[in-house]
């Protein structure tokens, strides 16, 4: 059954798929495609959206996200990789195809590192409070340099920041 | 039936008076800590070579190593440490170790950076 | 009573489900009232953000174990195994076969302990006292048991780390082990219960029917009661699972009645997978890890998927060449759980139903924040 699902997206998609561990199919493709591979993999049974997850390379000048999808009925992973630009990174929403469990993922994203999601109309912050600063799981944020301007270790506080 | 609840309830109480109870008086009794508790550190001087890798290993960054006569000695910061037992792990010559006794209580913060206390243990 | 009911009335005030609550852990709820309905939710989580996947990128593997236990504080040793497979997957450490046995049997012991707080924390939300203090009371044995074999009650400090598990087992656990078995078989009893008070309050609330459940991202029991029978352990087997024999509990009418006594179930099941364990362990001496010697991550990635108790947690890792990892996605189950299904399953439902609903998802703030 994995070779099957392995030669059919090899076939519809022009790309290479590989299965370095039992049970996982890994496929990179490019940004454009992103939402013609996940609607062929809802309507093939992969109904359950695991994670959304971002990497940020600055050498590289990319970010990679990768989606890893799950299927019920065949028990098998598919873990779909994209790499995008850096700088005002956009990437289509797949609120979609499955609902609202995308959509809190994409909100994270969005809210940690910057990524815009266009389609998905509730890009809300979810865990920071009224921030205004550079996405703060970038590489280039100075996490030391924010904590020793304003963190405060004498009296344990955080200061200047809600002043 | 219902005469018979009441005399039921009476009885479990009378027993009550000659049951074992749960609780301890501390500090005077205490519960009895399982062996593999970890506690505050000991140090066995004559072993400890100074080669520092507690302090590089330490979780929380409670390590810091000093100097004194016999050469460079760990000092650790009770307030900080987790008490994961990383150090005791690590130590390639089997000097510190983790006891059962509970880190007693100061007045004056400062006071918990201290030397762990020395020990010499008669090798086998 | 959720999925068809239609709101009709404007909101007239206010509430803040608060995050200082008793009743809610570390989470707020803002709810929308008019009159004794409530219109509509917003789930507000944050409170718990520590940043575990940016603290992650700066420790080497047995720094990142002993940090993992603090990750969900309801069940450390679950998160250590997932830990540890992660870094075993990507450096292709091997596992002694001891090992493998004591993970399972720290795993499932912590299966069982997390389940106990849920029952304590869904009687405390509805203000059944027995329940809760008679739930904790049995957590207590469970506990003793945790610190005779790793050195600490709720904090393991990391014992299942990359390579096998730090210490090994002193002769008497079995004793030990299966007494608390036998006693943790009263609190069953007691749970399995007809109990007028607990049906009152949470038959027919909360309804989550299959295919809402799968849209929104349910995992774990709050899935498996609406009809489905999806376990990462029978699915995708790791460890020793594929040798071990158990069945899934699975129910279709998915209101919060039903999600308690699947936990309870569950709790048996775990019972009987422990025996199983203490029956084949093998019982030679196993070499503990040390923290000695640290090899670089080799360049590539990895994703391991888990049965937790609350759904399925899961961990994505990109090593780089260093002893550090690159990157540490860190999958929780309560995410999905506490912002999408919460909104859905509060819209339309009565305020004092707003705890039982709550509750029955088995909420852990710390697991949604990281």
């Amino acid at each position: 059954m994995n070779d099957e699902m392995k030669k059919k997206i090899e076939k519809k998609f022009g790309a290479k798929v590989t299965e370095k561990e039992k049970g996982q199919l890994r496929v990179k493709v490019g940004p454009g495609k992103l939402k013609e591979v996940c609607r062929f993999a809802r309507k093939e049974g992969f109904g359950h959206l695991s994670a959304i997850s971002a990497a940020d390379f600055p050498r590289k000048g990319a970010c990679e996200l990768s989606y890893f999808l799950y299927s019920p009925s065949e028990k098998l992973v598919l873990w779909v990789k994209i790499s995008i630009t850096r700088r005002k990174p956009k990437v289509p929403s797949v609120t979609g195809l499955w609902g609202g469990n995308a959509g809190v993922q994409e909100r994270e994203i969005h809210e940690l590192f910057g990524i815009d999601f266009e389609g998905n109309k509730d890009l809300s912050e979810l865990f920071l409070e009224d921030w205004k600063g550079p996405p703060p799981f970038r590489k280039d944020f100075d996490w030391r340099k924010y904590v020793r301007k304003f963190y405060d270790k004498k009296s344990e506080r955080e200061r200047g920041y809600h002043e | 039936m219902k005469m018979r609840k009441s005399l039921r309830i009476v009885l479990e109480i009378a027993g009550n008076l000659f049951r074992r109870v749960l609780t301890v008086r501390f500090p005077e009794q205490s519960l009895e800590l399982p062996e593999a508790y970890r506690g505050e550190h000991v140090l066995d001087t004559e072993k400890c070579k100074g080669c520092g890798l507690c302090a590089d290993i330490c979780s929380s960054k409670a390590i810091r190593m000093v100097e004194t006569a016999e050469g460079k000695r760990p000092e650790i910061d009770a307030s900080k440490c987790c008490y994961c037992g990383l150090c005791e792990d690590v130590c390639p010559a089997n000097a510190l170790r983790l006891t059962r006794h509970l880190s007693e209580s100061v007045r004056d913060p400062s006071d918990l950076v201290k030397r762990p206390k020395e020990v010499k243990e008669k090798s086998k | 009573m959720n999925d068809q009911m239609k709101v009709s009335r404007d909101p007239d005030y206010d509430l803040y489900f608060g995050p200082a609550h008793p009743g809610s852990g570390n989470f707020g709820v803002k709810l929308k009232i008019s009159g004794e309905e409530v219109v509509e939710a917003r789930a507000d989580p944050g409170y718990l953000h520590r940043g575990f996947e940016k603290l992650m990128e700066y420790r080497n593997p047995m720094q990142n174990a002993v940090l993992s236990d603090r990750i969900c504080v309801f069940e450390p040793l679950n998160w250590n195994l997932v830990h540890a497979e992660a870094v075993e997957r990507l450096t292709g450490k091997e596992v002694p076969e001891k090992a493998r046995w004591i993970r399972v049997l720290m795993a499932e012991l912590s299966r069982m302990q997390s389940h106990l707080i849920w029952y304590a924390g869904t009687c405390l939300g509805i203000g059944f006292d027995t329940g809760f203090k008679l739930a904790l009371v049995y957590r207590d044995y469970i506990l003793d048991l945790f610190e005779s074999i790793t050195g600490g009650r709720v904090y393991p400090a990391g014992y299942i780390a990359p390579g096998g598990v730090r210490r090994d087992l002193r002769p008497g656990w079995e004793e030990k082990v299966r007494g608390v078995m036998k006693k943790l078989e009263k609190m069953i009893k007691f749970g399995k219960l007809e109990n007028p008070v607990l049906e009152g309050r949470m038959k027919g609330v909360g309804r989550l029917n299959l295919k809402n459940a799968r849209n929104l991202g349910a995992t774990g029991p709050v899935l498996r009661a609406s009809g489905s029978k999806d376990d990462v352990r029978r699915d995708v087997p790791y460890e020793i699972y594929p040798e071990l024999d158990f069945e899934i509990p699975s129910e279709k009418e998915g209101d919060a009645l039903t999600r308690y006594r699947i936990g309870m179930k569950e709790v048996e099941e775990s019972i009987f997978i422990t025996e199983q364990v203490i029956d084949r362990m093998p019982s030679a001496r196993m070499e503990p890890v040390k923290p000695r010697f640290f090899p670089p991550m080799p360049k590539g990635e990895v994703f391991v998927r888990n049965e937790l108790s609350r759904g399925e947690g899961g961990m994505h890792m990109i090593g780089s060449g260093s002893e550090h990892p690159y990157r540490c996605k860190i999958r929780g189950p309560s995410l999905s759980h506490q912002v999408p299904v919460l909104e859905h399953l509060l819209k339309g439902s009565q305020i004092a139903d707003v705890p039982a609903i709550y509750w029955s998802l088995n909420p852990c703030p710390a697991d949604t924040d990281r």
